[in-house]
């Protein structure tokens, strides 16, 4: 927020590249125009690369550009303008800009700004302070310790807590890189992801009943009948998404298009359902636009489950399930439909929602229009039912309904996930048979070295204030070994820590990140890295569609992309082992010889883990 | 430096820097500012009288214009004194109705206090300066500077902080 008064406009000769949005799974589309420091357009429209006439007031809705959207970073040693503003032109966001992307700008790095706070240069924790380092040394002294340990204790020994996703700190070029030192040279199972404490999904249940969590269009919203929201908040964090292509749905906007793909269908305005034990934003702001179709189900936290399995006794009953779909694409049905079995007035007991808005909710959703055309209905979830311990149980009842009226496959239907961050993944196998729970490994006292890439698990796993006191008791230990060999070169760090983690329970901690964390208070050793515009990046949004940024200015300092700090640490691994003659283990390390982040020619991807 | 090469922005230099010799100052700026004052590092807002206090009904707003006819504002007599506030009781201020986020006239709720956009609701606070509250927007709801005259018991408005709507400076 600033009180500027005036903005720089960009000259026409602007350099105008293309950048995702990287703040939320949406990916909205944006333009970057950068031009040295010191130059303006004109406010003629022929005068200024956005073509509009500054000369006089611009009408709503004409397009963002506010003090937020513009910054001053450098390249080559040379000052630049930018402005990041959104593009009309793209199918996403149509122009629209969150409170999120509306601020790209100014989390670009700039030397006098609020991102001064950035990291340049690694950093090493000598004892008693930190200092920036080269990174051949920072090299040497994590290389150092992998390379010790690795060949003592072997892979189960190095841990990671690393990104899987899309946007900043992430994108395929990023978790392929991370993924190959891991999974293909380090061998190393203990990897855990970002939000969660082992290398599993959030939606086991989905996929294990067959269908990916990620499965329409958003431009199936426009045209759903219905759209359950189930313990989401899309006005708030799928901005873009919700205002571009849902709420027009709601308000009317969208029932020409429908019209003319479902010719003979009976097509109205869409119809709400919110399941929320919340009044949340979202709610608010759809009840302001249609109070009569929108249903909000108020349901007691946690009783997801009962909700869809009385829905789905109801729905069996009145006969609105697709036999044939159910005959054709699925097995067990009757005795799904058996074991979770539970009657509207035992639904509304446990849910706390009455029976009344139960049976609405199925009409809505799941009765047959009048025009005899099974309705589209589209089921959109998030953290409300993929964060918890019983997520599984609450995403099989919630598939077995769509299954059971067949929501999937079908224009204006699907049951996805709504998503939090992008996704980019593109990563060798993961090593393990099964996912570890690493962080319960690391309060019972295993694994000797930890690598924190892009997250920070003090703010995001379970029994977080045990984990936390384990982290730097154990960190600690390291801590008061370097301090004994203060002012000792590498040699002697790398056997003071390989000693402390040895025969004294320490652990030793890098994060590799864009700031200094709360994470890196415990840590030892810190990598600079680069984000999205300081770094060419590919990632995909909630409907799979592949978001772009092109690389626009320079990172801070010394800082680099994720997939070239993993490339470094494997050249300096596979250095060390040439120097001493291993050839098996060279070769192991070998691969890594990118000069730029764009993406190998050959690279073995699995789906992603969202 | 392979790096400066690769990224070639050798056509923009050589006209850069003459360009940058000439001004820091927006060239928007220049045609009002610098005519008048050319070492002016304000915009030359003019002075507005905007209401007597007296004639201002208590949490109603009350539309008028600045700096200019093209630009919708509000003056709201708050009832109790707010930051930012001005008058006897400051508790007078003032806002650019149009919404910081892509410019749709926000409208005063004299139940929360605040201005609501209809577009993509975004929310401001009018007792803590504009403030966003929810919404989307990437700045606060511009706020018109105001000054009292005890004398003539008037309020005028002499200024803006923060960008209004669909410009590249205030003053056109």
């Amino acid at each position: 927020m600033s009180d500027k008064e005036r903005i720089a406009l960009p000259p026409v000769d602007a350099k105008k590249t293309n950048m995702a949005c990287h703040f939320c799974i949406v990916g909205c589309g944006y333009h970057v125009y950068k031009w040295p420091e010191g130059r303006e357009g004109g406010r003629a429209p022929n005068e200024n690369a956005l073509g509009r006439d500054f000369r006089t007031q611009q009408p709503p809705l004409s397009g963002i550009m506010t003090p937020a959207m513009v910054n001053t970073v450098e390249e080559g040693g040379r000052k630049y303008n930018v402005m990041i503003v959104p593009d009309k032109e793209c199918v996403v966001n149509q122009g629209l800009s969150s409170t999120r992307g509306g601020q790209m700008a100014s989390v670009m790095y700039n030397p006098d700004g609020a991102t001064r706070d950035r990291l340049k240069h690694p950093r090493l924790f000598t004892g008693d302070d930190w200092v920036d380092v080269s990174w051949d040394q920072a090299m040497q002294v994590y290389a150092g310790v992998t390379k010790r340990l690795l060949d003592t204790f072997g892979p189960d020994s190095i841990m990671f807590n690393v990104f899987d996703h899309g946007g900043a700190g992430g994108g395929f070029e990023n978790t392929w890189g991370s993924g190959k030192l891991m999974f293909s040279a380090l061998k190393t199972q203990m990897v855990r992801i970002h939000n969660r404490p082992a290398y599993n999904s959030e939606c086991h249940a989905t996929r294990d009943m067959g269908i990916g969590e990620l499965n329409n269009s958003y431009e199936d919203s426009e045209v759903a009948d219905t759209i359950m929201y189930i313990g989401a908040n899309a006005y708030e964090t799928q901005t873009n998404y919700f205002l571009a292509h849902a709420l027009p749905n709601l308000n009317g906007a969208t029932v020409d298009k429908k019209k003319k793909w479902f010719k003979g269908e009976t097509v109205d305005k869409g119809r709400f359902i919110l399941v929320d034990p919340r009044r949340s934003l979202t709610t608010a702001i759809c009840e302001m636009n249609g109070k009569d179709r929108v249903l909000h189900l108020r349901i007691n936290p946690g009783t997801d489950t009962a909700l869809f399995n009385g829905l789905m006794t109801y729905v069996v009953d009145k006969g609105w399930h697709d036999k044939d779909f159910i005959a054709k694409h699925t097995s067990g049905f009757d005795k799904a439909l058996k074991a979770n079995r539970m009657s509207l007035n035992e639904c509304a007991k446990v849910t706390g929602v009455s029976v009344a808005d139960i049976k609405k909710a199925a009409d809505w959703a799941y009765k047959p229009k009048a025009s005899g055309h099974r309705p589209r209905t589209a089921h959109l979830y998030e953290k409300g039912i993929i964060w918890g311990n019983d997520n599984y149980r609450i995403q099989s009842a919630l598939v077995d309904l769509v299954l059971a009226t067949h929501n999937v496959g079908r224009r204006g239907t699907g049951v996805c996930r709504l998503g939090g961050h992008q996704e980019g993944y593109a990563r060798p196998p993961y090593p393990g048979k099964r996912p570890i729970y690493i962080d319960q490994e690391i309060i019972k006292g295993n694994g000797k070295m930890l690598t924190v890439w892009a997250c920070n698990a003090f703010q995001s796993t379970l029994n977080a204030q045990e984990y936390r006191q384990t982290l730097y008791r154990r960190a600690n230990i390291v801590r008061d070994a370097l301090a004994q060999v203060r002012g000792g070169g590498v040699e002697d760090m790398v056997n003071a820590i390989f000693d402390a983690v040895t025969n004294r329970g320490g652990l030793f901690v890098t994060t590799i990140d864009l700031y200094p964390t709360k994470f890196a208070q415990a840590s030892h050793l810190m990598l600079p890295a680069a984000h999205p515009g300081e770094m060419n990046l590919t990632s995909m949004n909630g409907e799979r569609r592949m978001r772009l940024t092109e690389r626009f200015m320079d990172p801070p300092g010394d800082a680099m992309p994720d997939c070239l700090i993993a490339a470094k640490i494997a050249n300096t691994m596979k250095a060390l082992y040439e120097e001493e003659g291993n050839k098996a283990m060279a070769k192991q390390f070998s691969g890594f010889d990118w000069k730029t982040e764009k993406m190998p020619s050959t690279t073995a991807s699995a789906s992603p883990r969202v | 430096m392979s790096k400066l090469s690769r990224r070639g922005f050798i056509k923009l230099g050589g006209a850069g820097i003459a360009a940058g010799a000439a001004s820091l100052t927006p060239a928007s700026a220049l045609a009002k500012s610098e005519s008048r004052n050319p070492g002016a590092t304000t915009l030359p807002y003019p002075h507005k009288a905007v209401a007597k206090v007296k004639s201002l009904p208590k949490n109603k707003a009350v539309h008028f214009n600045y700096p200019d006819e093209l630009s919708p504002c509000a003056v709201i007599r708050m009832g109790k004194p707010v930051p930012g506030g001005v008058g006897p009781n400051n508790d007078i201020v003032a806002y650019s109705m149009l919404c910081a986020h892509m410019g749709c006239p926000v409208s005063y709720d004299p139940s929360s206090r605040d201005f609501k956009c209809p577009c993509h609701f975004s929310v401001f606070d009018s007792e803590k300066k504009g403030q966003m509250v929810t919404g989307q927007a990437t700045e606060n709801l511009p706020r018109i500077r105001l000054e009292y005259d005890a004398k003539s018991d008037s309020v005028t408005a002499v200024g803006v902080n923060g960008l209004i709507f669909g410009r590249q400076a205030n003053i056109l």
